[in-house]
């Protein structure tokens, strides 16, 4: 674990997005902003790295191969204290109320409606994850 | 705890108090602009002394407090029972976490959550009532377009009477070239409340967006009447729905919600309750509510309300209902969760270490120390001129002056030293007020707290124990002595009941009183409670006198409490009074009327004083006795004491006393014995007073009489029986000070001396 020995990160945030631009594009920010990013490309390698790290907040998208987002994080908030606790921003591009209500059924903290702006990004990041604003 | 820590405790305690007579004052005449002045001057010191140190509860509870004051200074908070309750509240939980603190070194772990629940408690007093919007606006209007209504379901809570407008706009798909900016239009409105940016088609795929053209719906609801957001929109008039959801109404000095928490913070608080209201799969329940309340800590600590986050982790544990209750009351900034009715100021356990100390008494020290130099320089110098051989009427009487006068300084010295541990009972006292004044309240009585003698001083140990026997005094003559208003006027009594707290100066004792108006001890009822309870035989019980009857309430397990009062409580009766005033050297009594009154009397030693003592000498060893073990002092024929084969004795005054040597007791070498066997020789009795028995001491010879500050034994031999300390004679030898009476018991115990009486003709 690398990312672990870098001491003035921010926090640590996974995210979890089959599309490697969007996952590119979290990264770039998230860095910039001094967080540390780790990807999943899906809700079972993320389930997987959830194992391996600590995280301070997951970022997920909703349409996945394999695991979708939704069914990820039912997953993870029935698993074991304090693993399920961990805060989750989605961020999706339906911007529908039945997709939010969803997302709130599953465990969703937040529900962002894609594209992301950065300043908007990092906002939400920085609250859902408890660093000064 | 550093001496940073210490002195800040000094400080706070007395802060603390200070503020809390003010606050009392305060209450019962509300137009003292002054008295508000200094509780917020002691607020606002407290709150800069704290942040000097890691107590964030603290330091937030204290800073919340003082904005309440400097509201209640400008005039915009009515210095009400509600202010006045809540810094009283305040003031206790200071009072106790300072406790905690230096006892255990951090907070208690209720500080977080108490704290947070008077920090909301005084933005309360502050902002106006706020109320979430959408059960306002839902049931005002069932005909809005769906982004109206979907808008309003995502609103934050918002002020009352505050104007509210809902906002759709569709810039033009070419508004960047026509030079619009509609994120700088949106940002120009200042209250927004809620906001969602919505693509108007669906996004294109990447490489087919043209980032040139908008494509944005923006809906929003901002807290501007009409007007407002109609000017700032201006420009682009044809490209906004406008729909006012509240007219605007006066809404004079209201605070916008926004202006407390960020908007993303409240929006993340507001989904968290939404999150644990939705209903998900029960296997994943914990889990979301458990990220709900970490989401909301982390969104609180985010904007430093660590308090509210602590209060949200905790009730996420607790379960939904709870974190609902936090989260809602965070978000209208009003914790409505009450707090349990507040505890009487109660000491710590330990009483301080740290001695506040008047200049004055200081200066008088000094002073004296630097006469004492001087009058030791003389004595060098007469003491240089008698080495000299110097040999002159003058030389000795100089000696003797000096002597006199190093004497003096000495007894000065002394007096002013051990008058350092003197407070005044205004110590104790003082904090009488408020359990007296809750206690009152919650046994929904009247009365009013006379408190005389403030100013008389007494030891510090002494002063510091008295809070808990007096406060269970005043708990019995709250809820048991005084009546019901109702009942009082019946009786012809005024309905508000006076009790008298008082301190005197009598002869060698302080006297301690605390009277009440009440309606008195009834002897009948403590004959019968005796009698139920056994304490007395039955014919026993027949031939006492009421005084005897009355003075039973001391004994353990005692008490007429005829239903369980959550005032004075069952079973912890006034046996716990009566121990606590022994423990301190003090007896207590009681004299009660019925229907007039009842008045409990503490004699409390003065102050930790000198002990007059007798030398007496065994074999070749100089002791001490105490002077006040004996009571004869008795010169016997030898022939005069019999031996009675146990023991010895003699008749002194008619009575068969027995006669024990000191040296028996001491266990001093028989070689060592000095004593003159013979018949005409006279042996040294001191017939010793005790309660029990009465033993003459016999001893080889005696010596001066002096007043001595005795020291405890300390280290390996502190426990060692039948001595009662030590002192430092004159030329410097270390005097053993005896407790006869202990020594008799150890060496004979109760069997021995009873054998002996008995052998006795």
């Amino acid at each position: 674990m690398p990312e672990a020995a870098e001491p003035a990160a921010l926090g640590r945030v996974l995210v979890v997005d089959d599309a490697s631009l969007v996952r590119l594009y979290y990264r770039d920010i998230l860095q910039r902003a001094g967080f540390v990013v780790d990807e999943a490309l899906n809700g079972i390698e993320a389930l997987e790295m959830l194992l391996r790290n600590p995280y301070d907040l997951l970022i997920v998208d909703v349409n996945m191969p394999k695991m979708d987002g939704l069914s990820f994080l039912a997953a993870l908030r029935g698993r074991e204290a304090p693993l399920r606790a961990i805060p989750a921003l989605v961020a999706s591009t339906e911007a529908g109320s039945v997709d939010r209500a969803a997302a709130r059924a599953a465990g969703a903290n937040f529900y962002l409606v894609k594209p992301l702006a950065e300043d908007v990004l990092i906002a939400h990041v920085k609250v859902l994850s408890g660093r000064p604003l | 705890m550093n001496d940073l820590f210490e002195q800040f405790l000094i400080e706070a305690r007395e802060l603390i108090q200070s503020a809390t007579e003010d606050l009392l004052a305060l209450e019962s005449a509300p137009g003292e602009g002054e008295a508000v002045n200094r509780v917020f001057r002691a607020f606002h010191t407290l709150k800069g002394s704290v942040g000097l140190f890691d107590f964030p509860p603290l330091l937030e509870v204290l800073h919340a407090a003082e904005d309440g004051l400097v509201a209640a200074r400008a005039g915009t908070v009515a210095v009400d029972a509600i202010l006045i309750d809540l810094s009283l509240e305040t003031l206790d939980a200071v009072a106790r976490w300072t406790d905690t603190i230096e006892g255990q070194g951090d907070l208690p772990a209720t500080a977080g959550s108490e704290g947070g629940t008077l920090v909301a408690r005084f933005r309360a007093l502050l902002a106006p009532t706020l109320h979430p919007i959408p059960r306002a606006a839902e049931s005002a209007a069932t005909t809005r377009p769906d982004w109206v209504a979907a808008l309003v379901a995502d609103a934050l809570p918002l002020p009352e009477g505050v104007p509210l407008t809902a906002l759709r706009y569709v810039p033009r798909a070419d508004c960047f070239f026509a030079g619009d900016d509609p994120i700088g239009l949106v940002r120009r409105l200042p209250s927004l409340v809620a906001l969602t940016v919505v693509p108007v088609e669906p996004w294109p795929e990447t490489g087919e967006h043209d980032a040139f053209t908008c494509n944005l719906a923006i809906t929003l609801l901002t807290a501007e009447p009409r007007a407002e957001v109609e000017a700032v929109f201006r420009v682009v008039r044809d490209q906004i729905t406008l729909e006012p959801l509240v007219d605007p109404a006066p809404a004079i000095g209201v605070e916008r919600a926004s202006a407390t928490l960020p908007v993303v913070v409240a929006a993340i608080l507001t989904e968290q309750l939404r999150v644990i209201a939705t209903p998900g799969d029960a296997d994943s329940d914990a889990g979301r509510r458990e990220a709900a309340g970490q989401a909301a800590a982390n969104a609180l600590r985010s904007v430093r309300r660590g308090i509210a986050a602590e209060a949200c982790a905790r009730a996420a544990q607790q379960g939904r209902e709870a974190l609902s209750r936090v989260l809602e009351s965070v978000l209208e900034g009003r914790d409505g969760v009450a707090l349990p009715p507040s505890v009487p100021l109660e000491p710590s356990a330990e009483t301080s270490r740290l001695l506040r100390i008047d200049a004055a008494r200081v200066d008088t020290l000094i002073a004296l120390a630097g006469e004492l130099v001087v009058a030791r320089n003389a004595l060098n110098h007469l003491v240089l001129r008698a080495v000299d051989g110097i040999q002159d009427a003058g030389l000795s009487r100089a000696m003797h002056e000096n002597d006199a006068l190093i004497g003096r300084l000495a007894a000065d010295l002394h007096r002013n030293v051990t008058g350092l541990r003197l407070l005044p009972m205004a110590q104790v006292f003082r904090r009488f007020r408020r359990p007296v004044r809750e206690i009152a309240r919650s046994l929904g009585k009247d009365v009013t707290l006379d408190v005389r003698g403030e100013d008389i001083e007494a030891d510090k140990g002494i002063v510091e124990t008295l809070f808990d026997p007096l406060l269970h005094v005043l708990r019995n003559a709250l809820d048991h002595g005084l009546e019901e208003p109702a009942e009082r006027r019946q009786a012809g009594k005024p309905e508000t009941g006076r009790i008298v707290l008082g301190a005197e100066v009598q002869e060698d004792s302080i006297v301690v009183t605390l009277s009440d108006d009440g309606r008195g001890i009834d002897p009948v009822r403590i004959r019968a409670a005796a009698r139920e309870r056994g304490l007395v035989a039955a014919d026993g019980l027949a031939t006492m006198s009421d005084a005897a009857v009355i003075d039973l309430i001391f004994t353990p397990g005692f008490s007429t409490a005829a239903r369980v009062s959550d005032v004075s409580g069952r079973g912890v009766g006034m046996d716990v009074v009566r121990a606590a005033a022994t423990r301190i050297g003090g007896r207590v009594s009681v004299a009660s009327q019925v229907g007039r009154g009842t008045t409990i009397r503490l004699a409390l030693p003065h102050r930790i004083a000198l002990t007059r003592i007798m030398l007496v000498k065994v074999g070749p060893d100089l002791y001490g006795l105490p002077l006040d073990s004996v009571g004869e002092v008795v010169r016997r024929r030898r022939d005069q004491i019999l031996d009675l084969g146990p023991g010895r004795a003699t008749v002194h005054r008619g009575r068969t006393v027995p006669v024990v040597g000191l040296a028996d007791l001491l266990g001093t070498p028989v070689t060592a014995r000095l004593g003159d066997g013979s018949p005409d020789a006279e042996a040294r009795l001191l017939v010793l007073r005790s309660s029990s028995e009465t033993v003459a001491l016999e001893v080889d010879s005696l010596g001066a009489r002096l007043d001595v500050l005795t020291r405890p034994l300390t280290g390996l031999v502190a426990d060692a029986p039948g001595i009662a300390g030590t002192t430092v004679l004159g030329d410097g030898r270390v005097l053993l000070v005896l407790d006869p009476q202990a020594l008799l018991a150890r060496s004979f115990g109760t069997e021995t001396s009873g054998a002996l009486s008995e052998g006795l003709p």
